[in-house]
């Protein structure tokens, strides 16, 4: 199945950079371009709170090229300068700080910088919203610092692009990639635990050996301390709501019953622990599920970093699809081939 | 006076205007900045109009509610433009964000008037604006969305027709060099046009401005009428007669906020016994002060508070709690109940209760008709300079015109003003209901209500013999 043939299997798609300078706007440029005529696509682009420059390098945040027919969100101060022809079909209660997201259809192709809606909460809506207009895709070009977007609360199916910007040694970007790729790939847990915890939306929960279901009363897993006897001692299962971090990972793999325990989160974008926390939780056996996945429809590479380094592409592809096992491409070199 | 510096009364009046289910934040503007009504007329026009209102939607035989919803859903839908009106107003070409906004209204209170007419609501009036919605709509297609039409001009239309095609040349990699000088001259060509078309459309909207900003603020009267109607339908509330005499008269008075507690309350009660009723409260005064004595707990800051509400309610026009009432129309309602103290303002309770008090009489010798409830004055300090204090107070309330309820725990002696006592422990149960009384003498409840609350009984046995023995005295 084709790179394309893939996306347009699902009905939303989020694009991750894992580093500035790693490809996301020619990735997604890529996609837009190639996606069949009769797909109708909406996109938008993550909110970045009132920059319209790239802190970092002071380099212009890049225009989209939209062609007929296309719908896109951006922020009303974006709409305004606009090249291109549109015609303003709403305008959303979302708001930015750059004013009211207003979504518009292309009549003549043309460039657009596109600010979106920010949050998880708000992105969810705009797919929801823009499936109302019969879009076919709805994509979202996303951001590493607001991961949130790649939920799969939010969108069905996920590209990341990562390269020499994120690391310029290559077994360190290969494995750096790796680990990403292997939260995302996290397995989902069964139906009946799904279906328990499916509705929390806040604090640390166990359920007991005997099936019951326990509430810590604990805001987040920041403030754990208390509980760890009894989580560790009477639970099967135990979720966290919230962010999953180093320290309480590590308080899971510290105990000894470290592997009856199964960790739940409710999908990758709440796990903010480091590579080696991790890999010592699943040493010891732990295991760790999610209850919403996405799907990683591939890994796409710029072997470029931009102080002028190059790595050598098919290497890099070749290394790296061993390692993550989905497809990778590097899309600026092999355009015709992906 | 305005509606919204009501708001924080403690007689409730934010929870009246929580509970109201307004649609739009332009009803939630406009009703927040209404002014208390002091005029008959105004006052009878409201009320006609609600009634009429409440009677088409939820009159009898009218089945109205999945209309209402419709409704509901398109006033939730209505945006305050003013900004962009006031800039229409000021010759400012607007943009194509503007445009859709002006359209998007336009094509909104058409839709609203249809439901409007079709659920006979025949008291609202919103303009007509179909001229404008020709104006941003040059094709019919009646659909929320805008652009420079094509059809506003011939050459638009040609030059976009021309633009596409050279980039459908150059995208298919056809391009002869020329090309993109074409194409630029072309977008500048297209933009000049577009601009100059925003202008004329802008010159054409300047005309009906007035009708746009009608529109909103009829919309939102109507967001407001429509929400005071479901209240008095939810609350089971009255609409009020105005009264020719001075004399305002409500039987059945009740407060919707405690009414809410107590449902809220029962739904987890385990027996009738246990469920909770609010017992409605009849009342009748003129223009005098009247005291209202009664045990602790039998429910007097309830009555003032009912008062107060109810006051609020029928001068901004809403239902009025309670089977049925006749109220008096005032210029002000006064309301000084709970602790007055402000440490940040220096002042003690003592203090900041008298100067609550002397601004009602300041408003009455300043000529105001007001309606003052003022909850036991002078409690926070000795009772027998207390009782001189509120002894004196009726006194000087006598000879003014206004209206005055009090409530106190003093013995106030003669029989210059009106009492009314409330009924109090009957079998243990306690009557809230008032009655007319001619005694001054207070209810000596305090230490039985004590006691049925559960209080420490080594403390209820002492102050029972600390009775006893000033008795004896």
């Amino acid at each position: 199945m084709s790179f394309i043939g893939e996306i347009i299997k699902y009905r939303s798609l989020s694009i991750v950079g894992l580093e500035k300078n790693t490809g996301k706007t020619e990735c997604l440029n890529f996609i837009l371009n190639r996606l069949p005529s009769q797909c109708k696509v909406a996109v938008t682009s993550i909110g970045i709170d009132g920059e319209s420059k790239d802190q970092v390098t002071g380099t212009a945040k890049p225009e989209i090229a939209l062609r007929e027919g296309m719908y896109f969100s951006t922020a009303e101060v974006f709409y305004r300068s606009r090249r291109l022809l549109s015609e303003l079909v709403e305008i959303t209660n979302e708001r930015s700080s750059l004013g009211r997201i207003v979504t518009a259809k292309v009549l003549i192709g043309g460039k657009i910088l596109l600010s979106g809606p920010s949050s998880a909460a708000s992105l969810r809506r705009w797919v929801a919203g823009v499936n109302k207009l019969n879009v076919n895709l709805a994509i979202i070009d996303g951001a590493l610092s607001r991961l949130s977007s790649a939920s799969p609360a939010v969108s069905e199916s996920l590209v990341l692009t990562t390269g020499a910007a994120y690391s310029v040694n290559m077994d360190r970007l290969v494995r750096k990639t790796k680990f990403i790729v292997e939260l995302v790939g996290i397995e989902m847990a069964e139906e009946s635990l799904r279906e328990i915890f499916m509705d929390i939306e806040k604090g640390v929960w166990g359920l007991s050996r005997q099936g019951k279901l326990i509430d810590f009363k604990v805001a987040s897993s920041l403030t754990i301390d208390k509980i760890q006897d009894s989580l560790t001692r009477d639970c099967k299962a135990v979720f966290v709501a919230g962010a999953l971090t180093d320290r309480f990972l590590n308080m899971i793999s510290d105990s000894r019953e470290v592997k009856e325990i199964v960790l739940l989160v409710r999908d990758f974008t709440k796990i903010f622990v480091t590579e080696e926390a991790y890999r010592l939780f699943i040493k010891r056996g732990g295991r760790i599920k999610v209850l919403q996945k996405s799907r990683l429809i591939a890994v796409c590479v710029n072997p470029t970093s931009p102080r002028g380094i190059v790595l050598d592409s098919d290497m890099l592809c070749e290394k790296l699809h061993e390692a993550v096992k989905v497809p990778v491409y590097d899309i600026v070199k092999n355009k015709d081939k992906v | 006076m305005l509606f919204k510096s009501f708001l924080d009364s403690p007689c409730g009046f934010r929870f009246m205007f929580d509970s109201l289910q307004l649609q739009s934040s332009c009803g939630r503007t406009r009703l927040l900045e209404t002014e208390l009504m002091t005029d008959a007329a105004k006052i009878k026009d409201c009320y006609e109009k609600l009634h009429n209102a409440y009677d088409s939607v939820y009159g009898e035989g009218k089945n109205s509610l999945t209309k209402l919803d419709t409704l509901d859903h398109r006033l939730m839908c209505l945006r305050d433009i003013t900004g962009t009106l006031s800039r229409l107003n000021k010759d400012v070409v607007l943009d194509d964000i503007d445009l859709f906004e002006i359209k998007y209204l336009g094509l909104l209170c058409s839709s609203v008037t249809d439901m409007v007419n079709d659920l006979g609501l025949k008291d609202v009036q919103l303009p007509n604006l179909e001229s404008v919605i020709s104006i941003l709509d040059p094709d019919g297609m009646k659909i929320e969305s805008f652009y420079v039409y094509d059809s506003y001009s011939k050459d638009l239309g040609r030059i976009r027709t021309e633009l596409k095609k050279l980039q459908a040349a150059e995208s298919a990699g056809k391009n002869d060099g020329a090309t993109d000088d074409r194409i630029v001259d072309l977008v500048d060509k297209e933009q000049l046009l577009e601009s100059k078309i925003r202008e004329e459309l802008s010159g054409k909207l300047k005309r009906h401005s007035k009708d746009l900003y009608a529109a909103i603020d009829g919309m939102a009267a109507l967001d407001i009428l429509l929400a005071k109607a479901q209240q008095i339908k939810k609350m089971k509330m009255c609409f009020p007669q105005i009264s020719s005499d001075g004399r305002t008269v409500y039987k059945g008075m009740f407060h919707p906020q405690i009414v809410d507690i107590y449902d809220k309350e029962n739904i987890t009660a385990l027996s009738a016994t246990e469920k909770k009723k609010f017992v409605p409260v009849d009342i009748d005064f003129e223009l005098e002060p009247v005291t209202i004595i009664g045990a602790n707990m039998g429910g007097k800051t309830v009555v003032l508070k009912m008062t107060a509400l109810n006051q609020l309610l029928f001068q901004f026009g809403f239902g009025v709690a309670a089977g049925s009432a006749v109220i008096d129309i005032k210029d002000n309602v006064m309301v000084c109940i709970g602790d007055e103290q402000n440490e940040l303002s220096g002042l003690s309770s003592f203090a900041g209760e008298i100067k609550a008090v002397n601004q009602v009489l300041r408003s009455a010798d300043a000529g105001e008709k007001i309606l003052a409830l003022i909850d036991e004055p002078a409690r926070t300090t000795n009772p027998i300079e207390g009782t001189a204090l509120v002894t004196a107070l009726l006194n000087v309330l006598k000879g003014k015109k206004l209206s005055v309820l009090l409530t106190t725990h003093y013995n106030i002696a003669g029989d210059f003003f009106r009492r009314l006592r409330v009924n109090g422990l009957k079998q243990g149960r306690m009557d809230y209901r008032l009655q007319e009384t001619h005694s001054g003498d207070i209810p000596h409840e305090a230490i039985n209500i004590a006691e049925s609350l559960n209080i420490n009984p080594q403390w209820i046995a002492e102050a029972k013999k600390e009775l006893e023995r000033q008795k004896k005295k």
